[in-house]
C-alpha cells in the first residue's frame, strides 16, 4: 500500500503543480490595454493599430493595441508566432489573403505588386533572368497572375521586358482596360561601374496576349548633371492595391561622387542629398500619359519637423508637423489648385505633444499624448474637422501603469 | 499436451532447429537431451514465446501459443531472472502481483524447504540458492506445465539433491515437465521420456521404461549410441 | 488496469534513486547558485558604494540601476541550467536504458517481463508512462522551485536594489525555460505531446533492434530518421500551404506516427521479440 500511496502523491504533485502553473499563467496575463473612444464614431478607432513597448520590470514587452484590446508578442503561442513569421505584416496583403486564399496561396512571400477592383485581382512579380554563370544580364520578365472575381477563374502570363535595365522597384501597377500599366524605378543596365541617373519607366502589358510595349521613360524636366541623381518615393495612398488615376511621386535630388582613392569597392559611390527647401511632386496620369509637377512653397529653414505627403484621386496633401503644431496643405487634382489649408496646434487637438501620424482614406491620424497617456485624434482631410478622439486605457486600472507604455508607431487597416 | 510440430528456427543462415517434432504429456517428465549447441535452450525459449520460430507450430492443449500461455506454462530459465537489487521477498511479491495462479502457501513452504531468507538480496545469493529461488518461482505457480532449462547447472551436490527431491514430490506430480540437463545420471531414474537432439534435429525419442524393458538399455547407453556411434 | 499500474510502479521504483538524485542536484545547485550570486552581488555593491562614496542603496540604484532575478541568476547560470541539462541528458539516456537494462545486466529481467500473463503491450505502456512521469515530475519540481527561489531573492536582496518580476515573465524571456515550462497551456501540451510521440517512435526503433538485432538497428535508425523527416517536411511547404494548413498537417502526421509506432511496438512485442 505504501508504494501506491507514494506513487499517488507523486502523480498528484505533478498534476497539481503543472495545473496550477498553467491556470495561474492564464489568469495572470500582462496588463491589458485598449483604444477607448472618447469622442466621435467608434468605428474610426477600429482601423487603428498601435505598436509599442511596455516596461515590465526588467523586460520591455512588445505590445499591439487596438480597440479590441492588447496582444503581447511574448504571450503569443507557438502557433501564433509560427503564423506571424510566415504571413506578412502588411494590412493590405492580410486582407487579400483572407478574401482570396486560393489565389494568394504561395504568392505572398515573394515581393510583388497587387491591383484590384470590383472585377479583377492582378498580381505582378518581376523575375530576373540570369546568364548561365549566374551573372546578372539586366533582363527581366513580368510574371502576371490574374483572378476574375466574377467566376473565380485564374490566368497567368509572362512578358519579357524589352529593355536592359537594373530594376530597383515596381512603384505601382494599374489595370487600364485590357492592359496593365507597370511603373518601374530602374537604372540603365551596366555590368559594373557607377549607375547613371534613376529612371521611371512605364510599360504596358496586354492582359490578353502578354505583349509588352516599349518602356516610356518619364521626363521629370530636371536637367540633372553628371554628378547628380534623383530619388523617387511613392506618395502615401489610402490603399496601394486600389485603382488610382495617378501615380504620385516625391523626388529628392542627390549629389554623387566616387569613393575616395584606394577604396576597394567599385560599385559604391558617395551620395549626398542636395539640401532643398522646395518640394516637388510629380503627377503622372495613367490614362493620358501626361506628367504634371506640383512645386510647393519653400519651407522655412528653421523648420525641423516632419514633412509627409499623401494623395488620392482627389488631391495631394502635404503635412508639416512638429511636436506643437500641424500644418496641412491640400491641392486638388488634376488642376493642382490649392484647396484648403489647415493649421492646428497641439492645444487645439487637446494634446500635450504631437508624435506620429498615419494616413487613412480621407483621414489623418495623429498619435499624441494627452494627460500623459497615448492618444489618437483623427482629422477628416477634406474638411479639416476632428472626427475621432481616442485614448489608450488600461483594462484593469490597478494592474497597469500606462505611463510605462511607449508607442513606437501606428498603422491603419484599410 | 505440449505439441512441438516441425519447428524450425534460423538465425540468419544458421539453422538451429530443424523440423523438431515431439510432445510433452501432462503428468510426465520429458527430458530434452543434447550436446552443447544442440538447440535445447532455443527450443524452450521458442515454446515460451521468448523467440519467434521460422517455421512450424507449437500448441498447448491444442491451442496455439498466446498471451494465455503463461497461465498454463511456467518457465524456469537457466539463470535467475530477477533484478539484482531485489530481495527474495520482493521477488515473491512481484510474482504475487502479476500472477493470479501464484500459490502463496506453496511459495512459503518452498521458501522454508530451501532455507531461503526473505531479506536476502538477489545479488548476494549463492549459485545454489539462486537456483533454488529460481525453481521456487516456477513451482509456486499453479500451472499445468513446467519447463526447466538446466536446473542443476553449476550448483553443489547437496543443493542438487534437494532440487532433485522436488521432482518426486507432489509439486511435480500432475504436471507435464520438460527439462534440459547435462546431468542425466542424476535424474535418469526420474524421467519418463527422453528426446535426443543433435544439430537441431530430433534423433531419437523414446519412453525410458520401454527402452529399459525392451532393449535393456539406460538413457546413457542410448546417448552413447547416438552421439558416439 | 491494475497490472498496468503495478508495472508502472515497478518502473518508477527501479529508477527512484537516480531520479531522487537528479531532483536533489537541481534543488541544491539552483539554491546554492542563487545564494552565492546574491551574496557576491551585494558584496560588489558594498565595495562600489565605498569606492564611490555612495551612502545608501537607493542612491546606488539611482546611479547603477536595480538588479533583477534574471540578472542575478545569469551571474551563475551554470548552477542554474547545469542541473537542468543533466536531468535532460539522463532522461534521454534512460529512454533507451529503460528497455536495454532489462536485457543486459547479470540477470536478464526481460524473461520475467515477457512471460507475465496477459498482453505484453502493457509493458510498452508502462515504460512510456514511467518516462512521461519522470519528465513531468522534474518539470513540476522546477515549477515549484522557481517561485521559491524568487522568494529567496526578494528576501536576500535589499528592496532598493531588487527589481520585481513574475515567474511567468522570467520564464517567457528565458531561452530554455520558455520551452521546458511554457506558460501557455496549448504550447505546454504541444511540446510535451511532441515529446510523447518522439518517445513512442524511439521505443518502436528499440524494439526493432531487439527483434532483429543488427538489421533491426538499421531499420530502427531509418525509422527514426524517416519519422523526423516526415514530421518536419510540412515546414518546407510554406510556399504552398498556409500556416494553419501546415500545422494541421503536422498534427495529422504526428498522430499517424504515434499510431504507427504503437502498432509496430505491439506487433514486435507479441510476435517478433527475441530474448
Amino acid at each position: 500500500m505504501k508504494r501506491y500511496f507514494i506513487a499517488a502523491i507523486f502523480v498528484g504533485f505533478i498534476v497539481l503543480a503543472i495545473g496550477l502553473y498553467l491556470g495561474l499563467a492564464a489568469a495572470s496575463p500582462l496588463p491589458s490595454f485598449r483604444i477607448e473612444t472618447l469622442e466621435g464614431d467608434s468605428e474610426e478607432g477600429k482601423a487603428l493599430r498601435l505598436m509599442g513597448i511596455f516596461e515590465n520590470g526588467p523586460y520591455n514587452e512588445t505590445v499591439e493595441i487596438t480597440a479590441e484590446g492588447s496582444k503581447y508578442a511574448v504571450e503569443r503561442s507557438v502557433y501564433e508566432r509560427f503564423r506571424y513569421s510566415l504571413t506578412p505584416d502588411i494590412p493590405e496583403l492580410e486582407r487579400l489573403i483572407a478574401a482570396y486564399p486560393g489565389f494568394m496561396r504561395g504568392k505572398y512571400f515573394s515581393s510583388a505588386n497587387y491591383y484590384q477592383d470590383e472585377e479583377w485581382l492582378v498580381r505582378l512579380r518581376v523575375q530576373d533572368t540570369y546568364a548561365g554563370s549566374g551573372i546578372k544580364e539586366g533582363r527581366y520578365k513580368f510574371m502576371v497572375d490574374m483572378l476574375d472575381k466574377k467566376n473565380g477563374q485564374k490566368r497567368s502570363l509572362a512578358a519579357e521586358v524589352p529593355d536592359r535595365l537594373d530594376i530597383r522597384k515596381v512603384m505601382d501597377i494599374q489595370k487600364l482596360g485590357d492592359t496593365l500599366a507597370v511603373a518601374l524605378l530602374a537604372y540603365p543596365f551596366q555590368q559594373s561601374g557607377f549607375h547613371d541617373i534613376a529612371e521611371l519607366r512605364i510599360y504596358h502589358v496586354s492582359l490578353e496576349n502578354g505583349q509588352i510595349s516599349d518602356g516610356e521613360k518619364l521626363d521629370f524636366g530636371l536637367n540633372l548633371q553628371a554628378n547628380q541623381d534623383i530619388r523617387l518615393y511613392e506618395v502615401s495612398v489610402p490603399d496601394s492595391t486600389a485603382s488610382q488615376k495617378y501615380l504620385l511621386l516625391e523626388a529628392t535630388l542627390l549629389e554623387t561622387e566616387p569613393m575616395p582613392a584606394g577604396n576597394a569597392s567599385n560599385n559604391v559611390r558617395l551620395e549626398r542629398t542636395i539640401p532643398t527647401r522646395e518640394h516637388r511632386i510629380f503627377i503622372y496620369e495613367y490614362e493620358t500619359g501626361k506628367m504634371n509637377t506640383l512645386t510647393l512653397p519653400s519651407v522655412s529653414p528653421e523648420f525641423d519637423g516632419n514633412i509627409q505627403f499623401y494623395g488620392d484621386d482627389g488631391g495631394i496633401v502635404r503635412l508639416m508637423m512638429t511636436g506643437e503644431e500641424i500644418h496641412l496643405s491640400r491641392y486638388r487634382l488634376p488642376d493642382l489648385r490649392p484647396d484648403n489649408e489647415i493649421q492646428l496646434t497641439a492645444a487645439d487637438l487637446k494634446a500635450e505633444s504631437l508624435e506620429k501620424t498615419a494616413w487613412g482614406k480621407d483621414r489623418l491620424y495623429i498619435l499624441h499624448t494627452a494627460r500623459g497617456l497615448p492618444a489618437v485624434t483623427a482629422l477628416e482631410l477634406s474638411s479639416g474637422n476632428v472626427v475621432y478622439r481616442g485614448a489608450v486605457t488600461a483594462a484593469k486600472a490597478a494592474s497597469a501603469n500606462p505611463e510605462n507604455l511607449r508607442i513606437s508607431y501606428m498603422t491603419v487597416r484599410p | 499436451m505440449i505439441e512441438i510440430d516441425r519447428v524450425t528456427k534460423k538465425f540468419g543462415r544458421k539453422t538451429v532447429l530443424k523440423d523438431v517434432t515431439f510432445t510433452v504429456e501432462k503428468g510426465r517428465i520429458t527430458c530434452l537431451i543434447g550436446l552443447n549447441g544442440a538447440g535445447k535452450s532455443t527450443l524452450l525459449k521458442a515454446i515460451m514465446g521468448l523467440m519467434p520460430v521460422s517455421r512450424g507450430q507449437i500448441r498447448i492443449d491444442g491451442q496455439p501459443v498466446s498471451e494465455h500461455l503463461y497461465e498454463k506454462v511456467a518457465f524456469v530459465p537457466d539463470t535467475l531472472t530477477m533484478p539484482p537489487f531485489m530481495t527474495v521477498e520482493n521477488c515473491l511479491r512481484f510474482m504475487r502481483d502479476f500472477y493470479d495462479n501464484w500459490n502463496e502457501e506453496r511459495a512459503a513452504y518452498l521458501l522454508s524447504f530451501f532455507k531461503l531468507q526473505p531479506a536476502d538480496r538477489i545479488s548476494s545469493l549463492s549459485k545454489g540458492n539462486a537456483a533454488k529461488l529460481n525453481l521456487l518461482l516456477g513451482l509456486a505457480l499453479d500451472t499445468d506445465y513446467l519447463l526447466m532449462d538446466e536446473p542443476f547447472s553449476g550448483i553443489d551436490m547437496f543443493s542438487r539433491e534437494q532440487i532433485a527431491s522436488v521432482f518426486t514430490s507432489e509439486l511435480i506430480e500432475d504436471r507435464g515437465v520438460l527439462l534440459t540437463t547435462h546431468e542425466i545420471d542424476e535424474i535418469e531414474h526420474l524421467i519418463d521420456k527422453a528426446v535426443l537432439l543433435d544439430q537441431g534435429r530430433v534423433i531419437r525419442e523414446f519412453w525410458c521404461e520401454e527402452i529399459r524393458e525392451k532393449e535393456g538399455k539406460s538413457v546413457m547407453d542410448v546417448m552413447r549410441e547416438v552421439y558416439h556411434p | 488496469m491494475i497490472r498496468y499500474i503495478k508495472l508502472v510502479l515497478m518502473e518508477l521504483h527501479r529508477f527512484w534513486k537516480i531520479y531522487a538524485a537528479l531532483a536533489a542536484i537541481t534543488v541544491i545547485s539552483q539554491t546554492a547558485g542563487l545564494w552565492m550570486s546574491i551574496r557576491s552581488h551585494i558584496k560588489r555593491v558594498h565595495w562600489e558604494m565605498e569606492l564611490t562614496s555612495i551612502g545608501t542603496y537607493a542612491e546606488f540604484a539611482k546611479t547603477y540601476g536595480r538588479t533583477s532575478f534574471r540578472s542575478i541568476v545569469s551571474f551563475n547560470e551554470l548552477f542554474f541550467m547545469g542541473p537542468v541539462m543533466i536531468c535532460i541528458a539522463v532522461l534521454l539516456i534512460y529512454v533507451f536504458l529503460i528497455w536495454y537494462r532489462d536485457w543486459y545486466g547479470k540477470n536478464a529481467f526481460v524473461y520475467r517481463l515477457l512471460m507475465l500473463p496477459a498482453s505484453r503491450f502493457r509493458l510498452f505502456w508502462a515504460k512510456l508512462t514511467a518516462i512521461m512521469l519522470f519528465v513531468l515530475g522534474l518539470v513540476a519540481l522546477q515549477i515549484v522551485l522557481l517561485p521559491l527561489l524568487m522568494a529567496m531573492y526578494r528576501q536576500m536582496m535589499p528592496a532598493e536594489l531588487s527589481l520585481a518580476e513574475s515567474v511567468f515573465s522570467y520564464v517567457r524571456h528565458h531561452i530554455v525555460f520558455q520551452i521546458l515550462l511554457p506558460p501557455h497551456a496549448a504550447d505546454f501540451f504541444l511540446y510535451y505531446g511532441l515529446g510523447f510521440v518522439a518517445v513512442t517512435v524511439v521505443f518502436a526503433a528499440i524494439l526493432m533492434e531487439r527483434a532483429w538485432r543488427l538489421k533491426g538497428l538499421i531499420a530502427g535508425i531509418l525509422y527514426v530518421s524517416a519519422a523526423t523527416l516526415v514530421m518536419t517536411f510540412p515546414l518546407s511547404l510554406d510556399y504552398v500551404l498556409y500556416p494553419h494548413e501546415i500545422w494541421g498537417l503536422m498534427g495529422g502526421i504526428g498522430l499517424v506516427l504515434f499510431l504507427a509506432s504503437v502498432w509496430i511496438s505491439r506487433t514486435l512485442l507479441a510476435k517478433k521479440i527475441t530474448v
